[in-house]
């Protein structure tokens, strides 16, 4: 019946994965206000305010590494009871004159403001009005959603609202969709990318600003980076002002080398200069990692980790020569599980601490990749975890330079003493 | 200000010691207008020291053995709480969740709740569940009660009564806009007792305490304390060994305990206990005068043993309730505190200090600075407090000291006199970092939460010992920011 069923994938059920969590599952899923956050969270020259009570202010904060200041309404007792559009309006117009090169604002919906609907639309118009910037109302109720995938397509959709017509660049500009700068990957793909004479106008939202994105039309093709909703946003730009898309991934030497080559058949960049980049490249990464190799050789990993970093992650562990057991995503889409399926045979989604730990358990592997919400559990079983978004000081693990921290961190993670010192017994 | 360096003008920035890494947003620093910098004249929050009431109760539901909060609410409310739980004790936080999705938001909460509960129980086998509202299960008004009394219904039926009787429920109102974590702990620690107290009319010669957000070194050096007293004591909500163990591979079961915690039956003495001291007045007396009133337990809620009299206080209170002697070992501790503050007394007196954090850190640390000869310039109590400005106020006095006490204001505001008016040092917790840098002024770490620097969960802060280790890192700071490194002691 499955032999069936696999040779006919017209008929496998497809709507697997991202369905509603179970209650009590101890999902690592988080709210769409999270979602919302992490892509508009370092955006400049931007007012962020969070219409809601003190907490989501506070969180807030904690969800990118680079974040802009974020105000919040501090919402009180009497004001959830009688609405607090008054308090909005001020807060905004205060936000403003604190902030006087904002460009704009995003005006965040939690929880409190969703349910009690507030009517935020009509107060940014207000304001919008009075000041003479944009406001943009994110509707991201942390309820709304079953998990953080639809902040994101909520983000992109108001980011997407922002762009200006404008015509394109005579020179090879790009945009970066779907970067998030984690640990300083943009500066790493610029960089990349100035090798082979490709500017960067902006990477949303690893280094972004709003006028950066007003002006983001200019750029002549976009490199879409991670995630179902940053597709969805490249292929509105698409449609709306003619830029070209190209799905890229800087995970892995096989995927830079097939990336650049893209883009510089795009551009018709001279081919030698690529593959000059390309083999200056790899070597330099082989070089590096040439005396561990050994350590690497067959090592089981298991991966826990958000959406679209599955198979980019686990296609990097199989060129240094791990063996991944199992993967599983936290809020993937189809797409991101079937990446997946070529690194690994198991796949599943959304696990609970329950079935981390039972994995831990039947697979025994050797490294843990997981988020870093979820790091510590795996240690306290005894299996070391990489975990991401890596800290600054790890590093980038995009690009070739990423490769080699990437390495460097499973060498780290995996050669520790203190593991051997756990599993030898106190005299 | 700092070996005298200079002030670098950038792009025409007259920002006093302004960093010059740090990239300017606009060609002109340009002043916030002044009417809009007291928090009481904003309708806008910036960077508020507190954080939202589930919180406290999770950290105190995390203190009980094999126990599990169980947040009614959408994800995020959990997610938030468990990176917090990781960043600042590198542990697992097992911490369950609603799942609040639309259809919650629309027709309520009692399908999760109910089979949340029902999973929890089949697969974790706990102990105790705490129920912990948010703002969205609050606004939309479940009624939690009820809803549990199906659960618990439907549990007894499916898996027997024996499994009924195995599991604890408690449940805590903390929604996120009537209060701040201080005061999630606060009613936490109330329910808890309410729910699970009771009296046998035999009191025993247990010493109750509540531990407020003190940090599993603090209730260590609380247990150390209490040994030395040769007192029987209970700890209330113990995250020391819940929050901070051992790693020791794979256990022989899963899921995995921490194998600490406040045991549910020390709750059910409580009724019975000889007193009860809560540690922290704004998190967790509500407890202490709970029990007073329902079982007539003398109960007392006192300022943090932080510091010399902070900690006087507390062994003299403990050895009047217990009718226990002071031990010489005690006196020989607070001999040693008052040893290392005479060594230093040089680098500390007259040292102007700002202060931020919870209300009771910053209660129980003014007070120690204030010994140490340091003067209180600006201190920021994190959210409102009924009893923290009082007893700020009644130390300073004694003092001779007129500090700006910002009571229930944000960093904002804090930040900003700061600025205007640079101490020698700010004591505080990891957010005071950007400040710190930016005026170039030491911090001194403590208290909830610090998550940039390893081993504070570990290092305690209270009692004689704690008031030591809390000395050297302030005189160390100041070492590090305003001596030159090997000339000091020459």
């Amino acid at each position: 019946m499955e032999a069936f069923l696999f040779s006919h994938p017209e008929i496998w059920p497809q709507r697997s994965c991202g369905l509603a969590t179970e209650p009590g599952s101890m999902s690592q899923r988080s709210c769409v206000y999270f979602g919302a956050r992490y892509v508009l969270g370092p955006v400049r020259e931007a007012i962020h305010l969070v219409h809601g009570a003190v907490g989501c202010g506070y969180y807030g904060k904690m969800v990118r590494g680079t974040p802009a200041p974020l105000f919040s309404t501090d919402m009180r007792e009497h004001e959830v009871i009688f609405g607090a559009r008054q308090k909005l309006y001020k807060a905004l117009v205060e936000a403003f004159a604190l902030n006087p090169e904002a460009r704009g604002a995003f005006v965040y919906i939690t929880c409190v403001t969703g349910l009690i609907g507030e009517d935020a639309l009509t107060v940014a118009e207000e304001v919008a009005q009075k000041i003479g910037k944009p406001v943009k109302v994110i509707s991201c109720p942390g309820f709304s959603g079953s998990s953080q995938a639809k902040g994101h397509s909520v983000s992109y959709k108001a980011l997407l609202e922002l762009i200006k017509p404008l015509p394109k660049a005579k020179e090879p500009v790009v945009n970066l969709i779907g970067e998030y700068n984690v640990g300083g990957e943009t500066k790493v793909l610029k960089d990349l990318l100035g090798q082979i004479g490709v500017k960067v106008h902006l990477s949303l939202t690893g280094e972004a600003s709003w006028s950066r994105i007003e002006t983001m039309s200019r750029a002549r093709l976009n490199l879409l980076f991670c995630g179902t909703t940053a597709e969805d946003f490249c292929r509105a730009m698409k449609k709306a002002f003619g830029t070209p898309y190209m799905k890229v991934s800087f995970y892995g030497l096989k995927s830079i080398a097939a990336s650049l080559r893209k883009i510089g058949a795009f551009f018709e960049l001279p081919e030698t200069l690529v593959e000059e980049v390309i083999s200056h490249g790899e070597q330099q990464v082989l070089a590096k990692i040439f005396p561990w190799r050994r350590h690497f050789w067959g090592k089981k990993a298991l991966i826990v980790l958000g959406a679209h970093r599955l198979g980019p992650q686990g296609k990097m562990l199989k060129e240094l020569g791990c063996e991944v057991v199992a993967a599983a995503s936290i809020f993937g889409k189809d797409n991101n599980h079937k990446e997946a399926t070529e690194v690994t045979s198991i796949v599943t989604d959304n696990p609970g601490d329950h079935e981390l730990e039972e994995a831990l358990w039947v697979f025994k592997p050797d490294i843990v990749l997981t988020n870093a919400r979820e790091q510590w559990r795996p240690v306290k079983l005894g299996v070391p975890v990489l975990s991401f978004p890596q800290p600054k000081d790890r590093g980038p693990y995009a690009g070739y330079v990423g490769m080699i921290n990437f390495a460097r961190d499973l060498y780290k993670c995996l050669n520790a003493p203190v593991w051997k010192l756990l599993n030898s017994s106190l005299l | 200000m700092i070996n005298n360096v200079k002030e670098i003008p950038i792009e025409g920035i007259t920002y006093k010691n302004l960093k010059i890494e740090k990239e300017p947003l606009t060609p002109e620093y340009t002043p916030p207008p002044p009417e809009l910098i007291p928090a009481k004249n904003r309708a806008v929050c910036i960077d508020p020291s507190r954080t939202c009431m589930p919180f406290g109760a999770m950290w105190a539901t995390l203190g009980v053995h094999r126990a599990i909060p169980f947040v009614q609410g959408a994800q995020g409310c959990t997610t938030y709480v468990r990176y917090t739980f990781s960043r600042v004790f590198r542990e697992p936080a097992t911490i369950a969740n609603a799942s609040f999705h639309e259809d919650a938001a629309v027709f309520g909460g009692r399908k999760n709740l109910i089979r949340g509960v029902r999973n929890l129980v089949c697969r974790y086998q706990p102990e105790l569940i705490s129920i912990v509202t948010t703002c969205s299960s609050e606004v939309i008004g479940d009624d939690i009660n009820s809803f549990l009394d199906e659960a618990i219904e439907l549990m007894e039926e499916e898996m027997g009564p024996e499994v009924r009787d195995a599991v604890k429920f408690v449940v805590v109102n903390t929604p996120s806009f009537a209060g701040s974590h201080v005061e999630g702990y606060n009613r936490a620690a109330r329910e808890f007792l309410k729910t699970l107290a009771k009296s046998t009319g035999q009191s025993t010669e247990d010493i109750y305490f509540i531990p407020g957000f003190m940090m599993p070194g603090d209730i260590r050096e609380l247990k150390h304390m209490m040994d030395l007293m040769d007192v029987s004591y209970r700890i209330l909500f113990d995250i020391s060994d819940t929050l901070d163990c051992p790693l020791v591979g794979m256990p022989n079961r899963i899921p995995y305990y921490p194998p600490g915690g406040t045991k549910v039956e020390e709750f059910v003495r409580a009724g019975d206990a000889r007193g009860l001291f809560a540690l922290s007045p704004d998190a967790g007396g509500a407890g202490a005068t709970w029990l007073e009133r329902r079982f007539k337990v003398p109960s007392r809620a006192i300022t943090m043993p932080i510091g010399v009299k902070n900690t006087d206080n507390l062994i003299k209170a403990v050895a009047e309730v217990a009718e226990r002697p002071i031990s010489e070992k005690i006196r020989w501790e607070r001999g040693i505190l008052l040893d290392a503050m005479a060594d230093t007394l040089h680098y500390t007196m007259s040292k102007r200090v700002a202060l931020c954090g919870d209300p009771d850190f910053v209660a129980a640390a003014t007070g120690f600075v204030c010994e140490l000869g340091m003067i209180p310039t600006y201190i920021l109590i994190g959210t409102k407090s009924r009893t923290a400005e009082a007893t700020i106020r009644e130390v300073c006095e004694e003092y001779g000291h007129n500090p700006v006490i910002m009571n229930d204001s944000d960093q904002f505001e804090w930040e900003y006199a700061l600025k205007n008016d640079i101490p020698d040092v700010i004591l505080g917790h990891s957010r005071c970092v950007n400040i710190s840098r930016e005026i170039q002024v030491p911090l001194v770490r403590y208290g909830f939460p610090v998550y940039d620097r390893v081993g504070f969960q570990r290092e305690p802060i209270i009692g004689y010992r704690g008031g030591e280790r809390l000395l050297a890192r302030i005189v160390n700071a100041i070492l590090d920011y305003h001596y030159p490194d090997d000339r000091t002691h020459q």
